[in-house]
C-alpha cells in the first residue's frame, strides 16, 4: 500500500524463520517434508479460524464461538452423511449452519447492542452443546470416500486444506483491500458512528464479519471431520479458539479494531502452528504449549498497545502551537505509521 | 454578485426546513425552526452555547430525526432516515467533531461510503487521482496514501472539508469548521467556501462563533436563540451590535467594554486580599494566554463559550495538561502542577463536568464513593476501619443532604444526588482550592439551588477558594463573587464584580471579537 516502507508482517515472518531454524537444529524430524505437511495441515484449521477472527476483530468485536461452531458444523456434516445425505449436501448444510451462527452473533451484537464478548460467549456454550444433544455425546463416523478428499487429499503433494486456505487468503485479502466492503470493515472498527454518518450500513458490516467468521469455522469443521472421518462432539473444544485469537493478534490484528491484515493473520497462524508443531517434535509436554503461546500473545499485544501510545503522544506533541486539542480520537483510529 | 440574495426570495427553490422541532428528554432544543439555503448562497448561523445550532444541522444532514417539521428540496418534501439519504440528496456535512478515520488512508476517507467500483472492485488508481484533486482544491499538500492519523489536527480539519466538498454536493453544511485552524488557514478556508458558492453554485450553511468570519463571507445571517430563529436577514442589513444584542439579550449595559475595564469602581473589592491562585500568561497546548486570579473566601466564576478553554484551565491547575509557559502561584508560592495526585496534596480538589465517566464509580455505594481518595486516613497497618470511614462519609453526605439509599450502588441515585456525592468526595479531601466544572449540569432545579447554596457557604464561611466554571449565565451571576470571561482560549481582563453584571453583559463579553 505504501511505498518505501517495510510492511509490518515482516516482523512475524522473521520470527517464523528464527523459530524454524531453532527447531530444525534441535530436531531432525522437524526438517522433514512429512513433518512440514503435518505442520501445515494442523495449521490450516487454526488458519481458517484466525482469518474469520480477523474480520471480527477488525470491526472491534471478538468471536468466542468459533471453536464450538467448528464442532457444531463438523458434527452436522457427519450426521447428515450418516443419514444418507451425499457429501456435497453435507458440505452445504455445514456451511449454512456456520454462517447462520455468525449471522445470529452479528444480529445480537448490532441490534440488541450487547457486547460481542457476551454474545459470542453465549453462542460458544450453545453451539458446543447442540452436537452433544443431537448424538447423545456419541461420535459419528463417516463413510463417504469423496468427503475424505477434503481433509486427506492433496494436489502436487500440497494437502487440500492448505490449498483451500491459500485460496481463502487470496479472496479475503482481495475483499479487504479491493472492495468497498473491505474499507467499510476497517472504518467501522475505526469509529462506528463516523462510519454511520458517512452513509455506511453498520449493521450490514457487523453481520457480514460474524458470518465470515462462521463460514471459516464451518470450513475448519469440515476439514476436521474429514481428516478423522469421524464427527467428534468434543472437536474444537481444545486450544482452537485460543490459537485463533493468538494468531490474529501476533499477526498484527488489533484487538481494538481497525488495524490488521489477512496476510498478517495468516503468518500469525503459521507461527503458532510452527511453535506448536516444533514443541511436539522436540517432545515438550503438550501442556507447555499454551504457556509459550500465551507469552507470545502478550508480546504481540504489548507491541500493539505501545504502537498506539507512541502515536498518541506524537499527535499531542506534534500539534501546531495553539491548535485546539483534538476531540479524543477513537481508540481504534490511531496507529503509528509515520516513517 | 447579488444573484444569491435575489434567489432567496423564491420560496420553492433551494433547501429549506420548516417548523423543525426537536426534543431531548423533556427539553425542547429546537422549537419550530424554519430556514432556507439557496444555491450559491452562504447562510451564516450564529447562536450562544446550546442554542441548538448543531442539532439543527444534524436534522438537515439526516444524523438526527426531528420530532416535527419538514425538509424540502426545490419544493419537494424529503425524509432522511439515515445520513446516507441526505448525502444522496446532495447534502454534504462537516460535523463539529473531527470525524475522519485515522486508521484509513486519505483516499479511503475521501471515498468512504461512496467508493468507486467496477464490477464490485475498487478503482484504486482513479480514486487516488481524484483524492489528490480533492486535496488540491484546498491547497493541501498531503500524501493521499498515508493514514490520516499521521497528520496534525489542523490539517485533518481541512482534509475533512475537502472530503465534503469532493462529494459534489449541492449543499454543504459546516459546523464550526474554523475552530482548530490558525489565522492564515482560516482565510484560505473562507476563500474556498466563498468560491464554491459563487462558482459552483453550492448552497452553504456555515456555523461559527466568530462574527468576523460570518460578516466576511455570508450573504444571509440567521441567529438562533434558545431553539428559535430571532434574526434572519441579509448580512448587509444586520448591524453587528444588533446581532450581539440578539444573541446576548437586549439589556446589555456595556460594563465589559474596553473603555470601562480599568475603572476602579468596576473592579472587585476583594483585590486587596492576597490571591490564593494566580495564573499569569498561562499557556498549554490549548490555552493561549490566560491570566486569572482567585481569592480565598470567594467564588471565582469562569465564563465563556464552549471551547474557549475553561475546562482546560482547570486541567492545567490539576496537572492534567502540561504547562508550556507562564507562571502559576498558589498562596504566593510558585506552583508547578505535575499530576492530579500532587495537586491534591497541595490542597486542590476537582469536580469534572463529566459525572458519568470521571465522576462517580457507579457500582460502589455512596460511602465508598466519598471516601475513595481519603481511604488512607482510615487505614491502619493496611486494614480499613470501615466504621470510621462510614461515619466520616456520612457526616459529609448529611451536610450536603444527600437523599436515597447510601448503601447501594451510586448509579441508582438520582442525577442530583449523584452530583452531590461527587461534590462530597471533593469536600472530604478538605481542599483549600475547589475547582468545579459545570457542577449543576443535568440536575433538577431544587438540587441546583441547594448546590448553589453549598458552594457559596463553602467560600464565604469556610474561606475556601472556589473556582466555578459554568456555561449558565444565571449560575455565574447567582453564585460567583467575580467572574473571568474566557474568549478564544485567552483571558486577560481583571476579574469583574458580579453584582454589577447582567446576563447580557456576560454574553457580550463572551462574544467580544478578538
Ligand atoms: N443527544 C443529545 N441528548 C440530549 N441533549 C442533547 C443532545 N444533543 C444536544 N443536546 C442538547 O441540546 C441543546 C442544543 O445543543 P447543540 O445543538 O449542540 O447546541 P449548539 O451547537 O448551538 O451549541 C443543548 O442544551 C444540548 O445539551
Ligand atoms: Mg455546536
Amino acid at each position: 500500500m505504501k511505498k518505501g516502507r517495510l510492511p509490518e508482517e515482516v516482523g512475524v515472518l522473521g520470527m517464523i524463520v528464527v523459530v524454524s531454524i531453532v527447531f530444525s537444529v534441535m530436531s531432525s524430524t522437524f526438517r522433514t517434508v512429512d513433518n512440514l505437511q503435518i505442520l501445515l495441515l494442523n495449521g490450516a484449521v487454526i488458519g481458517f479460524l484466525a482469518l474469520g477472527q480477523t474480520f471480527v476483530l477488525l470491526t472491534g468485536g471478538i468471536d468466542l464461538s468459533t471453536g464450538s461452531n467448528l464442532c457444531l458444523t463438523g458434527m452436522l456434516a457427519a450426521i447428515a452423511m450418516y443419514n444418507g445425505i451425499p457429501w456435497w449436501g453435507a458440505v452445504v448444510i455445514a456451511v449454512a449452519a456456520g454462517v447462520l451462527v455468525g449471522v445470529f452473533n452479528g444480529v445480537l451484537v448490532h441490534y440488541a447492542k450487547l457486547p460481542p464478548f457476551i454474545v459470542t460467549f453465549s453462542t460458544f456454550g450453545i453451539a458446543a452443546s447442540i452436537p452433544k444433544i443431537l448424538t447423545g455425546a456419541q461420535s459419528v463416523s463417516v463413510k463417504d470416500p469423496f468427503f475424505a478428499i477434503i481433509g486427506r487429499g492433496s494436489i502436487a503433494n500440497v494437502p487440500i486444506p492448505v490449498v483451500m486456505l491459500a485460496i481463502a487468503v487470496v479472496i479475503f485479502t482481495f475483499i479487504l483491500r479491493r472492495t468497498a466492503l473491505g474499507v467499510h470493515i476497517y472504518s467501522v472498527g475505526g469509529n462506528a458512528e463516523t462510519s454511520r454518518l458517512a452513509g455506511i450500513s453498520v449493521p450490514k458490516v457487523t453481520i457480514v464479519v460474524y458470518a465470515m467468521s462462521g463460514l471459516c469455522a464451518a470450513l475448519g469443521g469440515l476439514i476436521t471431520t474429514s481428516r478423522l472421518m469421524v464427527g467428534y462432539p468434543v472437536a474444537g473444544s481444545g486450544n482452537e479458539l485460543f490459537y485463533s485469537i493468538a494468531s490474529a493478534v501476533v499477526g498484527g490484528v488489533s484487538l481494538f479494531g481497525g488495524i490488521g491484515t489477512i496476510p498478517g493473520a495468516l503468518l500469525g497462524s503459521v507461527l503458532i502452528a510452527t511453535v506448536s508443531n516444533g514443541m511436539n517434535v522436540v517432545h515438550v509436554e503438550s501442556y507447555w504449549q499454551p504457556l509459550v503461546i500465551g507469552v507470545i500473545i502478550l508480546g504481540g499485544v504489548i507491541l500493539d498497545t505501545y504502537r498506539r501510545q507512541v502515536s498518541l503522544t506524537r499527535l499531542l506533541t506534534k500539534r501546531a502551537p495553539g491548535a485546539r486539542s483534538p476531540n479524543a480520537p477513537p481508540s481504534g483510529a490511531v496507529t503509528a505509521t509515520e516513517p | 454578485m447579488m444573484a444569491g440574495l435575489d434567489r432567496s426570495m423564491v420560496g420553492s427553490h433551494g433547501l429549506s426546513v420548516h417548523s423543525i422541532v426537536k426534543r431531548y428528554g423533556g427539553a425542547e432544543v429546537l422549537g419550530g425552526v424554519s430556514i432556507s439555503i439557496q444555491p450559491g448562497q452562504i447562510l451564516g448561523l450564529v447562536g450562544h452555547n446550546g442554542a441548538g445550532k448543531s442539532t439543527l444541522l444534524k436534522t438537515i444532514s439526516g444524523a438526527v430525526r426531528p420530532d416535527d417539521g419538514s425538509i424540502l428540496i426545490d419544493g419537494t418534501k424529503v425524509e432522511f432516515s439515515h445520513p446516507a439519504d441526505a448525502l444522496k440528496a446532495g447534502i454534504a456535512t462537516v460535523y463539529q467533531e473531527l470525524s475522519l478515520l485515522g486508521n484509513l488512508t486519505v483516499t479511503q476517507n475521501v471515498f468512504l461510503g461512496h467508493e468507486l467500483t467496477n464490477a464490485g472492485f475498487l478503482r484504486l488508481d482513479q480514486m487516488r487521482e481524484q483524492a489528490k484533486q480533492a486535496m488540491a482544491t484546498l491547497n493541501l499538500k498531503v500524501d493521499v496514501d498515508r493514514l490520516v492519523s499521521s497528520y496534525p489536527v489542523a490539517i485533518r480539519q481541512l482534509m475533512e472539508i475537502a472530503v465534503a466538498i469532493h462529494r459534489d454536493a449541492r449543499y454543504l453544511l459546516l459546523d464550526e469548521p474554523t475552530t482548530s485552524l490558525e489565522g492564515e488557514q482560516v482565510g484560505e478556508l473562507l476563500d474556498v467556501v466563498a468560491e464554491l458558492a459563487r462558482e459552483r453554485n453550492i448552497g452553504v450553511l456555515f456555523i461559527s462563533h466568530k462574527l468576523d468570519e460570518l460578516y466576511r463571507i455570508s450573504d444571509r445571517m440567521v441567529a438562533l436563540v434558545d431553539g428559535l430563529v430571532c434574526i434572519d436577514s441579509p448580512t448587509d442589513s444586520v448591524p453587528r451590535e444588533d446581532l450581539i444584542a440578539a444573541i446576548a439579550g437586549s439589556e446589555a449595559s456595556s460594563i465589559l467594554d474596553g473603555s470601562h475595564r480599568e475603572e476602579p469602581a468596576r473592579i472587585s473589592r476583594h483585590h486587596q486580599a492576597a490571591p490564593s491562585v494566580r495564573a499569569v500568561h498561562l499557556r498549554t497546548h490549548v490555552l493561549e494566554d490566560v491570566s486569572v486570579v482567585a481569592y480565598p473566601g470567594q467564588v471565582t466564576g469562569i465564563y465563556g463559550l464552549i471551547g474557549s478553554g475553561r475546562t482546560e484551565f482547570l486541567r492545567a491547575l490539576m496537572g492534567l495538561d502540561p504547562i508550556v509557559s507562564g507562571e502559576l502561584e498558589l498562596d504566593g508560592n510558585p506552583y508547578h502542577p505535575s499530576s492530579p495526585a500532587k495537586a491534591a496534596k497541595v490542597g486542590l480538589a476537582y469536580v469534572t463536568e463529566d459525572r458519568k465517566n470521571s465522576g462517580i464509580v457507579p457500582m460502589l455505594n455512596s460511602w465508598y464513593n466519598v471516601a475513595l481518595p481519603i481511604l488512607h486516613r482510615f487505614t491502619k497497618f493496611g486494614v480499613l476501619n470501615v466504621k470510621r470511614m462510614l461515619a466520616n462519609a456520612d457526616t459529609i453526605l448529611d451536610q450536603l443532604r444527600v437523599r436515597g439509599n447510601r448503601g447501594v450502588g451510586v448509579h441508582s441515585l438520582s442525577g442530583g444526588n449523584q452530583q452531590k456525592v461527587v461534590l462530597a468526595r471533593a469536600l472530604g479531601q478538605t481542599p483549600n482550592v475547589l475547582l468545579l466544572d459545570e457542577p449543576t449540569k443535568g440536575v433538577d432545579i431544587a438540587v441546583k439551588v441547594e448546590i448553589h447554596r453549598i458552594i457559596r457557604q463553602l467560600a464565604h464561611e469556610t474561606g475556601m477558594t472556589v473556582i466555578l466554571v459554568s456555561s449558565e449565565d444565571e449560575e455565574i451571576l447567582d453564585v460567583a463573587d467575580h467572574v473571568c470571561v474566557f474568549v478564544a482560549r485567552r483571558c486577560s481582563q481583571v476579574p469583574i464584580c458580579v453584582s454589577e453584571l447582567t446576563i447580557a453583559d456576560l454574553r457580550q463579553a463572551a462574544w467580544a471579537t478578538h
